[in-house]
């Protein structure tokens, strides 16, 4: 669908260009993650060297995104995939992109696991507050009084439990050197930086990054896109209010 | 016989496809219905592999249909690949303003789609009775307001002449979408639409409200894409920054690039 002999500037170069326009909703933040993600990859200059991996949800839409090394592993298993490869290729730079479905609730012991070992790998979560391609369950992350397809009359925090801190978390470790962020899609530039050093952390430093991302879900919250950014800004932000770099 | 109903997802095919198959039912006939979509929530294609048959049905899908409906530009690659020299191709992609000009809702583009389906089914030795359809489309549609427009849609259809739906897929042209590009002497602002997919955040995120939808021209799912105020735009660039689909590119002058 793309002109001949366009170089689409406003593109990293990092993007895979057959594959756009690419296959998320409109005005899902997902698609802001990873522009910002592949803007950091040509910063760093790292896109021969870098391995993507994309967990079963909506970030396995990612699959054909970039023209790197794309792997799509079972619903959790991404960051033991990813940890696994960066054993064998330990100059690769490994990326775990998971949804917070994928991270928080089937795929947290292997979380933690990583963060405690300190596997030089970087983790990314999309933390949407549901479960968004399964038409929009109740995920860990959910907020309080949050109406999801399964909690139709709000989320009832006595029975099912607070929010889940995924960054508080991992920062809470024995793991000193573990860098740790969380960034909201509504400020491109910051987590644009995140996302960045994160990487950065894995190369320098050789040891494990975490970065949570508050994002967005026009289709599944059933919001406009104005909408859409009232509950980041209003409703999420205050929930998760601890941005920037945690540790 | 094998049909293969295809479109874009909110065209109705699976509505269509679940009414040809319980009117063929009604009627004694062996059916299966198989719906097939893309992973997307959104924006993806969506297609029905229906079979209806006297004989026993073995297997849900099939390699070449014999009746194969098109009812999106946007699948023609897809769909390609079911047709062969006895295929028929109903081409309803020119018919999209037709509801319109006989004036009925746009939603009911399907039940037009469907009644040229059955007419072309009855050409064979599968006879579907109109009257069941009738009574399938009352049975789905029986509680939306637009009932007896859907009803008159689907006569449309199949009082179609033939020729309204015979052009060759290969004559199709796809879609040409150019960027949109306003310069003034300080700044270029380029929006692309073949990626725009119309979200609408660049309009919320403009600090000085240059942004707004400009209703005369569409991007690539056919919606409205924003159009800049040249007056206002003060060439920031954070609308750039914002576009989930990176459909958007400032160039300050000064810069060098
Ligand atoms: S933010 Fe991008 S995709 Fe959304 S309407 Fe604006 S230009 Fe289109
Ligand atoms: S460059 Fe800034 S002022 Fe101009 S349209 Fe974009 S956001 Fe608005």
């Amino acid at each position: 669908m793309l002109f001949a002999n366009d170089t689409k500037q406003s593109y990293p170069k990092s993007f895979k260009i057959s594959s756009k326009p690419n296959k998320f909703c409109p005005g899902c933040g997902h698609s802001i993650i990873l522009k910002k993600l592949g803007f950091a990859i040509d910063e760093l200059k790292i896109q021969k060297k870098t391995l993507f991996g994309i967990d079963i949800g909506c970030s396995l839409l990612a699959w054909d995104f970039f023209n790197v090394d794309t792997v799509q592993t079972h619903h959790g298993r991404t960051v033991p995939v990813v940890s696994g490869y960066k054993l064998i290729k330990p100059k690769k730079t490994c990326i775990a992109y998971v949804g917070d479905g994928g991270a928080y609730a089937i795929g947290l012991q292997s979380l933690i696991t990583a963060a405690n070992r300190n596997d030089p790998i970087t983790v990314i979560v999309v933390n949407n507050t549901l479960y968004g391609m399964t038409g929009g369950q109740m995920a860990p992350t959910t907020l309080k009084d949050e109406v999801t397809s399964t909690t139709p009359k709000g989320k009832n925090i006595e029975e099912k439990g607070n929010p889940f801190l995924g960054p508080e978390l991992i920062k809470s470790l024995p793991n000193k050197k573990s860098y740790v962020a969380r960034g909201i899609v509504s400020e491109p530039q910051e987590l644009r930086q995140l996302i960045k050093k994160a990487l950065e952390h894995q190369i320098k430093n050789k040891s494990f990054s975490f970065v949570e991302v508050l994002s967005t879900c026009p289709t599944n919250w059933k919001v406009s896109a104005q909408g859409s950014l009232d509950m980041l800004e209003d409703k999420m932000s205050i929930c998760f209010k601890n941005q920037g770099e945690l540790k | 016989m094998k049909i293969l109903l295809s479109g874009e997802g909110g065209q109705g095919i699976q509505t269509m496809a679940k009414i040809l198959v319980g009117a063929a039912y009604n009627q004694h006939y062996k059916v299966n219905y198989m719906p097939h979509y893309g992973v997307e929530m959104r924006m993806g294609i969506s297609r029905a592999f229906v079979t209806i048959s006297s004989d026993k049905i073995t297997y849900p899908k099939f390699s070449k249909a014999d009746i194969l409906s098109v009812m999106t530009k946007r699948n023609l690659n897809l769909v390609k690949e079911f047709i062969d020299k006895n295929t028929k191709v109903i081409n309803a992609i020119d018919l999209v303003d037709l509801p319109e000009e006989r004036n009925l809702p746009t939603t009911s583009f399907n039940m037009i789609v469907l009644g040229i389906i059955v007419k072309e089914i009855n050409k064979s030795n599968i006879k579907i009775d109109k009257e069941k359809i009738l009574e399938e489309i009352n049975k789905f549609l029986g509680k939306k307001p637009d009932l007896t427009k859907n009803r008159v849609a689907f006569e449309v259809g199949y009082d179609l002449a033939d020729n309204m739906y015979s052009k060759l897929l290969k004559s199709v042209k796809p879609d040409k979408f150019e960027p949109i590009i306003n310069k003034d002497d300080k700044k270029e602002h380029i929006i692309y639409p073949d990626i725009c997919k119309g979200c609408g955040i660049c309009l919320i995120k403009c600090p000085v409200g240059a942004l707004s939808w400009d209703k005369n021209k569409k991007n690539f799912l056919g919606k409205p894409i924003p159009k800049v105020d040249m007056e206002k735009c003060i060439g920031c660039g954070i609308c750039e920054d914002i576009c989930p689909d990176a459909a958007i590119k400032v160039n300050k002058k000064s810069k060098t690039n």
